[in-house]
């Protein structure tokens, strides 16, 4: 059974997504624990509506979707993060309405010019078969980088969540490490809106840390946690929807949605 | 010269009303300085202008150079869900270094004194929220320790304990200024407690009513005023 499961690996496209898939869960479930714990779970759903508006203009301009969409989703990520304190709105009133101007926009500029094709549907709900050795690559040297940065300032990252106003007095430079968290995020989504597809993608940045959060009560136990149970899950839906001809995305997000059962089950279990 | 903190005519004003009006005062190394007055007088206000978290201020402040700031807050995130242990909150108050998951023998032989001067041996691994009020402002405070902090700086810390909880917080502070010689400005509430404990009364409505021993602070008007209001 082993065999046949590594079998499936020889395939060009399931490389491409085995690679593309791990490497991506893993940096999604520590920017997640990190987005979770400053409430700001909702902001991969508000950016990937964005990325999605994004991509619409660069069908329509013909350009690559990854280089138009990352420095906008970058610009949104960033402001996402500053705006509340900077006005009296609150986070989830921004993302609610950066996120539905986003969509709205795209829908809007499609409609007007291009019309609705293969390459948008594929962005809303994800496509392993779309996904190109170039998108691989720049996908798991993007998500080395993300690791090494959250794990080399691992100390910083607890403390400006845990405790902003102190970090400060520390001397950390918080307002930097919320624009490295807001890059890190959007690179993220855009990265991973090909294989997961936009509508689909937050699920791979929230669930993992909450799954870990149940169970664990250290930081260092919730991060590792979270990143093992990401990529298993990520594996476990991959192989699922490949011998039952499911879509990849849905399949991995409803694998996490059993994972997230399992570990409040165990909680329960564990309280008693 | 060892004083490590001079404010020169601070004024301080917030949504257009001056909350601190011409504030001026000197603290040495070692100083313990109490902060006190009435409810809105401007001494969090003050605090936080220190710490530069309120930069709309008139006047000057400085620290000696290379000085390191301790400090804890008057009301701690109530955010239950966010996983910490005892032992990491204490070791992020560690100056934070690359792919630091350990502490150096140095930092760890720091952190074993801290947190046997204020009894915290037996809570490290638990969660941080799990603990007491008075439990969490000890841990909060030997997170500030560990910054290797010459001044610690405390916002009304018993605030929210009963009285024993609040008398093993007063000791713990007591316990910090002798073993590691940090100076402390100390805003709180029990006037009797802190002219025991500080060397420097700050007495702050909006302006400053008085500054100086607490041994002279007992025998004002303003002192009867506040206790007065206590009773």
């Amino acid at each position: 059974m082993i065999d046949s499961i590594f079998s499936i690996f020889e395939y060009d496209f399931m490389f491409r997504a085995l690679v593309t898939g791990v490497a991506l869960c893993a940096c999604a479930s520590v920017i997640g624990v990190s987005l979770v714990l400053k409430h700001y779970s909702m902001m991969g759903d508000g950016l990937s509506h964005v990325g999605f508006g994004a991509l619409c203009f660069s069908v329509v301009l013909n350009a690559s979707a990854l280089y138009v969409s990352i420095p906008i989703v970058l610009t949104c990520a960033f402001l996402l993060l500053n705006l509340p304190g900077k006005t009296k709105i609150q986070k989830d009133s921004i993302i609610a309405v950066m996120s539905t101007a986003a969509l709205a926009s795209g829908v809007m500029i499609i409609s007007v010019t291009e019309g609705i094709n293969t390459d948008i549907c594929n962005y809303l709900f994800g496509s392993i078969l779309s996904l190109t050795d170039e998108d691989m690559y720049i996908c798991l040297i993007s998500s080395v980088l993300i690791l090494l940065i959250f794990f080399m300032f691992f100390r910083n990252f607890f403390s400006v969540g845990f405790d902003m106003t102190f970090a400060k007095v520390q001397g950390v430079n918080v307002k930097l490490f919320n624009t490295i968290l807001a890059l890190m995020s959007a690179l993220v989504i855009v990265l991973g809106m090909k294989m997961m597809g936009a509508l689909l993608i937050s699920n791979i940045i929230v669930v993992p840390a909450i799954c870990a959060m149940m169970i664990f009560k250290s930081y260092k136990a919730v991060v590792f946690h979270s990143l093992i149970a990401s990529m298993l899950c990520f594996l476990i839906g991959l192989v699922l929807s490949f011998e039952l001809s499911t879509p990849t995305g849905a399949s991995i997000v409803l694998i996490n949605m059993l994972s997230l059962l399992i570990h409040f089950l165990l909680k329960l279990l564990l309280n008693r | 010269m060892n004083t490590i903190l001079n404010v020169k005519n601070l004024s301080v004003t917030f949504d257009a009303q001056k909350v601190v009006q011409d504030v001026s005062f000197a603290l040495k190394k070692g100083e313990y300085l109490a902060l006190v007055g009435p409810n809105g007088a401007g001494k969090s206000t003050l605090l936080k202008t220190i710490i530069n978290d309120n930069r709309k201020f008139v006047g000057s402040f400085s620290f000696c150079s290379d000085i390191k700031l301790g400090y804890v807050a008057q009301k701690n995130s109530d955010d239950i869900y966010f996983p910490a242990t005892v032992k990491e909150v204490i070791k992020s108050g560690f100056k934070q270094n690359f792919f630091s998951f350990r502490l150096n023998r140095q930092e760890k032989e720091f952190f074993q004194s801290v947190v046997s001067e204020l009894n915290l041996s037996s809570l490290l691994k638990k969660s941080f929220y799990s603990l007491s009020g008075g439990q969490k402002r000890a841990v909060l405070i030997a997170r500030a320790l560990c910054t290797g902090s010459d001044l610690l700086i405390l916002d009304e810390p018993a605030s929210g304990l009963d009285n024993i909880a609040s008398s093993r917080l007063y000791e713990s502070i007591r316990t910090v200024k002798n073993r590691f010689n940090t100076a402390i400005i100390m805003v709180g509430h029990d006037i009797n407690r802190l002219c025991s404990e500080a060397d420097l009364i700050l007495c702050l409505e909006h302006t400053v009513k008085f500054i100086g021993k607490s041994t002279d602070f007992i025998k004002t008007p303003i002192y009867k005023e506040l206790v007065e209001h206590l009773v």
